[in-house]
């Protein structure tokens, strides 16, 4: 077994150790131990595979689970605090506005779930990512405001018609006469409020110059000016994007200024390339 | 079937902020009731107007709204169809970040008012296959609009209920 594996194979020990005992009263010398590890080696693995300490990872985690159930439940809050092991009241509101930004009284009445936030259980696939070389820092831009023009449709959970609008888009996009030039393709997903519920909104684009000419069978978007993380990817979405929200966002300090997920993919038409081609991910930020 | 002639108005540039669907509306429902994907997409776009009232107030010229369906080869193959549903905005660059918009070309319409229970039969197939080819005009663009203004009450009063649909077209 080469090294990484080793290594990857006792973190991932590590990992299940910590979510089995989220409710336990657990040092993190316990997760090195699970993992066969010395707590120093174990400290400078977990940070370089999973890009987080143990300690915030298992904090993070129990403030998820934590989150949840001051939404599922009816549980009395403090009871919650001790469950996941804070000794006060106080450290857990604390620790809970930092990852959250609400208070728990104030997230029982108005937050909203998103798992694009929610911190998720770390697996293998999440560690392959991190450790594949295959995502850049991100870089800070100012961007101007774009005009997209494309086929935009409201998705539901489940459906399966991004591949029809790419498709669309293909053959619509002979006739789009005033692209920006070399064209780049768009995807851009909006996400209201219950889009867990009901959906997001995508649309397949490419950047034209004006509106001006826009063909009538295309829809048009604003995309706003401001500050975007630009983020350069090749490989599988999901451990991507949970990498981009969970761990690089909820560690910047930044948040997101709108609810857009960008994805420039240069001229290769997605519905006929593989996941692995390179593309940028921006979000804009606040 | 047969409609009243239809007026033939010139309309300049229209555009709208909105929402749209793209697929087969009739995926979760075949009724003409509002559970299909259209009636999905119309109360998620009034939705929006309602949780914006004050921004949305600024932003759209009338409670008129539009329903947008656009031709294409995905129709035909598959019975995806493009539908926009949106009201009119002064500016485009008005604009906000979560509405998608569509610019209606300057052109001449071709109207039909729809009354009663005629809002619900199959009115396209006589509109373009019996009336455009004996009209002396051809389809402007791939694109026809519903206009629902007081007149139409909802699909549960159709019969009290008036309808004007567009179909841009152009002289032969």
């Amino acid at each position: 077994m080469s090294p990484d594996a080793h290594a990857m194979t006792a973190l991932l020990k590590a990992l299940d150790f910590i979510e089995d005992s989220l409710t336990e009263d657990i040092k993190i010398s316990d997760a090195a131990e699970a993992a066969s590890y010395s707590l120093y080696h174990f400290c400078r693995l977990f940070n370089r595979y999973v890009h987080h300490t143990p300690y915030d990872y298992l904090m993070r985690r129990r403030l998820t689970e934590a989150a949840r159930e001051l939404k599922k439940t009816s549980k009395q809050i403090i009871d919650i605090a001790f469950d996941y092991q804070f000794n006060t009241h106080e450290t857990f509101c604390r620790a809970f506005k930092r990852v959250t930004g609400m208070q728990p009284q104030e997230w029982r009445k108005k937050g909203i779930e998103d798992r694009r936030f929610a911190f998720s259980r770390r697996t293998k696939q999440h560690l392959q990512f991190i450790n594949g070389g295959i995502l850049s820092k991100p870089e800070l831009i100012e961007h101007r405001a774009r005009i997209l023009a494309g086929i935009s449709s409201l998705i539901q959970p489940g459906a399966d018609t991004v591949r029809s609008l790419w498709r669309m888009l293909e053959r619509e996009s002979a006739f789009i006469h005033n692209a920006v030039q070399p064209i780049s393709l768009y995807s851009v997903k909006t996400y209201p409020d219950n889009w867990e519920q009901d959906g997001i909104i995508y649309m397949a684009a490419v950047e034209v110059k004006t509106l001006d000419e826009v063909n009538p069978v295309l829809t048009a978007k604003l995309l706003p000016a401001g500050t975007y993380a630009v983020f350069s990817i090749a490989g599988p979405y999901p451990p991507a994007m949970e990498y981009v929200y969970q761990t690089w966002l909820a560690k910047s300090g930044r948040r997101p200024a709108y609810p857009l997920e960008i994805e420039v993919m240069g001229k290769d038409w997605p519905h006929t390339s593989s996941e692995d081609i390179k593309r940028k991910i921006l979000i804009p930020i606040v | 079937m047969t409609f009243n002639k239809p007026k033939i108005v010139y309309l300049g540039r229209i555009v709208l902020a909105g929402f749209s669907f793209f697929g087969d509306p009739f995926a979760t429902s075949a009724e003409w009731t509002e559970e299909n994907e259209i009636g999905r997409l119309c109360h998620r776009f009034m939705e929006y107007v309602e949780e914006n009232e004050a921004s949305a107030k600024n932003l759209f010229r009338s409670h008129i709204s539009y329903e947008v369906w656009t031709w294409n080869e995905e129709a035909a193959a598959k019975g995806n169809f493009d539908i926009f549903v949106g009201m009119e905005v002064d500016t485009v660059e008005a604009v906000p970040y979560d509405l998608s918009v569509r610019i209606l070309p300057p052109c001449e319409y071709a109207v039909f008012t729809l009354t009663g229970e005629e809002i619900t039969t199959d009115w396209y197939k006589p509109m373009y296959e019996e009336w455009l080819p004996q009209s002396g005009y051809a389809e402007a663009y791939p694109y026809q609009f519903q206009y629902y203004d007081q007149r139409f009450k909802g699909m549960d009063q159709v019969a009290e209920s008036e309808l004007d649909v567009y179909v841009p077209v152009i002289k032969k």
